[in-house]
């Protein structure tokens, strides 16, 4: 698999920047290594899309992972990976509850907190904290680079740091 | 109708549906569950939340960092203190503020007040539901006695908003530490009685043992976390696992059953508070009695644009938060993974297949707080 | 038998309407619901601990509303829960009556403005007592339960009746906030 994934390293976490057509078979091989307890799925709107992040811990030796990827408002779909870890069922419910993020493949995607009849998703930027559109909002360009594109490689003075990956903030 | 979720089989006429909550004194809160029943069993459950949805994370993105403390408080209502740590936390690490020892000492000790407060009202409920009055009485006093401390130094008794960035917001009471250690007296003598009213009952053990059983792979792969998944035999423990504040500290041990059903999660409770007892006696011991009670925080918070997640073992098990800064004022997203939101996932598992009665003792073993699950 | 026809009327019986000797009664058998919402719910019950002790105002929670006298709105409610909060209430016999308990109650809150909160309980249902504080001391409640208590045997007439609510008041109609995004 040619990866379209940047990998970090933040705080005590492995971070993994994936593309949403790899973020099913990413998963799957972090099942593979034994990442067994699904912590959380946090949605986000990132301004120019909405992203997913998927937060896992290997309860062997307590080693923390989050897998992150990011889709356009106009199509936000996501591989489910309810199947792998059971428990990420109602976060992924929330989160299409929440940012309208749709999740391919989930067994019973509808509205958790709020009712079914509503439309708003809004814990997305467009709304106010009262659900009302603002009235000057405009979605950010694609970022460019994209999310997953590894960082470019470093410049010859500064190569004796990047085995590390770099402390980003 | 549409908002039941669960239809009638057609041509079954031995399921009776029944609708339970949001307005049952038995579902702590606001809980509303879909049964199926066949006789006294139950076929199929399925679970509604969001009575108590009131838009946490939409309205901590429009206020500024030490206002959201306040909010996080809200959550997890029974365990006050307990939820502004993974925030506080979250947000020293992205500042990179310094925490005095004495600010983190103060802190754990108001975290394992909170949790013995926490399982005194679970203790109260969980035996009101099984039809029990009289543990209630006794609880709610010796609650009263930790809520009666937190506010002489607080100054609010449940959602006190006490901690803050790089420690505590006020020093402790002359009379915090004696008032402490006499409650730890007392409630040493109350858990002989504690053990007796509860663990030893006849009546509890006929109600919980071999009932609701978790297994530890399904525990695991659920989410499940804190008391429910430690009684199903893991040793997980976010206060060992990734330590905080004075935990690293003190000695202490985790209590795990290989059981699974609703004693064991009422026994590993139990276990916790002797415990957090124990944790409290060793932090009287460490902590001065004078010393700084709050670290240099800058005064205009504006951590750097990142992202942290930092979880606590609150009463109820890993409490999250997933704080995402843009560099402003205001956190870009805060979002919060609550414990029982995922404990209560496995409310569809545990309920099938066992009596309606039971399912009474297994929802309240499973300690859910609704304004953490609904936020 | 003579009573009725002479002028002389013996000690021990008291004049009054019938209305009155009802009422003192109402005010001391008050049944709250069972209906424990939120933060506030804690503290509703730690009303009834040892502590406080409402039992001895001849107070006992019912947790059916047919047999519920009192609803005490302990927390915030949303619009999901508004029509569930609305039908409880009609289920209760008349004559009933509401304490509205804390900030979100009275008006939301914290979470005023939030798109998912009712401002103000007394939008969904008539409230009598409200109680400020988040969220209000046990001894709080206590007062407002005794200050109901008067103003159920109340023969003076000093408290006002609260609004009526028409039953079939629709919290999501209010506009922009019905969960609905608006035609542009």
């Amino acid at each position: 698999m040619e990866a379209r994934v940047k990998q970090e390293r933040l705080f005590d976490e492995d971070v993994y920047t994936v593309h949403p057509d790899d973020y099913r078979a990413l998963c799957e091989r972090l099942k593979a290594e034994g990442y067994d307890f699904p912590r959380a799925i946090s949605g986000l709107d990132m301004g120019y899309g909405l992203r997913v992040t998927l937060h896992l811990t290997r309860m062997s030796d307590l080693a923390k992972v989050t897998v992150r990827t990011d889709v356009p408002y106009e199509n936000p779909v996501v591989a489910s990976v309810t199947d792998l870890w059971p428990g990420v069922e109602w976060y992924e419910r929330e989160a299409y509850d929440m940012l309208g993020l749709r999740f391919r493949g989930h067994p019973d995607l509808r509205r958790i907190l709020l009712e079914d009849e509503w439309e708003l998703h809004p814990l997305q930027k467009r709304y106010d904290t009262g659900g009302y559109p603002l009235p000057d909002w405009q979605p950010a360009a694609w970022p460019d680079p994209e999310p997953w594109a590894p960082p470019p490689p470093p410049e010859p003075e500064e190569a004796g740091e990047a085995g590390e990956g770099g402390e980003a903030s | 109708m549409s908002t039941m979720n669960l239809e009638p089989v057609p041509g079954r006429t031995d399921e009776m549906i029944v609708n339970m909550g949001p307005q049952h004194p038995a579902t702590h809160g606001v809980l509303r569950v879909v049964l199926g029943l066949e006789g006294e069993r139950i076929t199929r459950a399925v679970p509604h939340i969001g009575y108590l949805h009131r838009n946490h994370e939409k309205i901590e993105e429009a206020r500024t960092y030490p206002m959201v403390i306040a909010y996080t408080d809200r959550m997890d209502y029974v365990s006050g203190t307990q939820n502004e740590l993974p925030f506080v936390l979250a947000v020293e690490d992205m500042l990179g503020v310094e925490v005095p020892d004495r600010a983190k000492k103060i802190r754990t000790i108001f975290f394992e007040l909170y949790r013995l407060a926490s399982h005194l009202v679970w203790m109260g409920t969980a035996m009101l539901d099984l039809g029990a009055i009289s543990p209630f009485l006794y609880t709610f006093w010796d609650r009263e006695i930790i809520l009666g401390i937190v506010e002489k130094t607080a100054g609010a008794r449940m959602l006190p908003n006490y901690y803050t960035f790089g420690g505590v917001r006020r020093d402790v009471h002359p009379d915090f530490f004696k008032d402490v250690a006499d409650f730890l007296d007392h409630m040493e003598r109350r858990m002989v009685d504690y053990e007796h009213l509860v663990l030893e009952s006849p009546v509890v053990h006929a109600r919980t043992k071999g009932v609701g059983v978790l297994d530890q792979e399904r525990a695991v792969a659920r989410g499940v976390s804190g008391p429910v998944l430690r009684a199903s035999g893991v040793a997980y423990d976010v206060r060992k696992a990734f330590p905080y504040d004075a935990y690293p500290d003190v000695e202490f041990e985790i209590p795990t059953s290989p059981d699974g059903d609703t004693y064991a999660r009422f026994w590993v409770r139990f276990q916790e508070m002797y415990q957090s007892i124990r944790i409290l006696r060793q932090l009287l011991e460490l902590t001065p009695k004078t010393g700084p009670y709050k670290g240099r925080a800058p005064a205009r918070l504006k951590p750097p644009a990142g992202e942290r997640y930092r979880a606590v073992e609150n009463s109820r098990g890993e409490l999250g938060v997933l704080v995402v800064s843009d560099g402003s004022d205001k956190p870009y997203r805060v979002k919060h993974r609550g414990a029982a939101f995922s404990n209560l996932q496995i409310i569809p598992d545990l309920f099938v297949g066992a009596k309606f009665s039971d399912a009474i003792a297994i929802l309240s073993s499973l300690d859910p707080v609704f304004g953490e699950i609904d936020r | 038998m003579g009573l009725l026809g002479s002028d002389e009327r013996p000690r021990d019986v008291i004049l009054g309407t019938l209305d009155d000797l009802i009422n003192m009664a109402r005010s001391r058998s008050m049944w709250p619901l069972t209906f424990g919402i939120a933060c506030c719910a804690i503290e509703m019950m730690a009303t009834w601990d040892p502590k406080i002790d409402a039992d001895r105002f001849g107070m006992f929670f019912r947790n059916t509303p047919r047999q519920a006298d009192v609803m005490i709105v302990s927390g915030t409610v949303n619009k999901k829960l508004a029509k569930r909060l609305r039908r409880l209430y009609d289920q209760m016999a008349e004559p009933k009556w509401v304490i509205s308990m804390g900030a979100c109650a009275n008006q939301g809150g914290p979470f005023r403005q939030g798109y998912s909160v009712v401002e103000g309980v007394d939008k969904i249902v008539p409230v009598d007592v409200y109680i400020p504080g988040c969220p209000p001391r046990p001894e709080a409640l206590l007062q407002a339960l005794l200050l109901l208590r008067d103003k159920i045997a109340d023969r003076e007439l000093r408290y006002k009746k609260p609004r009526e609510i028409p039953a079939d008041y629709d919290v999501m109609a209010e506009p922009g906030k019905d969960g609905r995004l608006p035609v542009l």
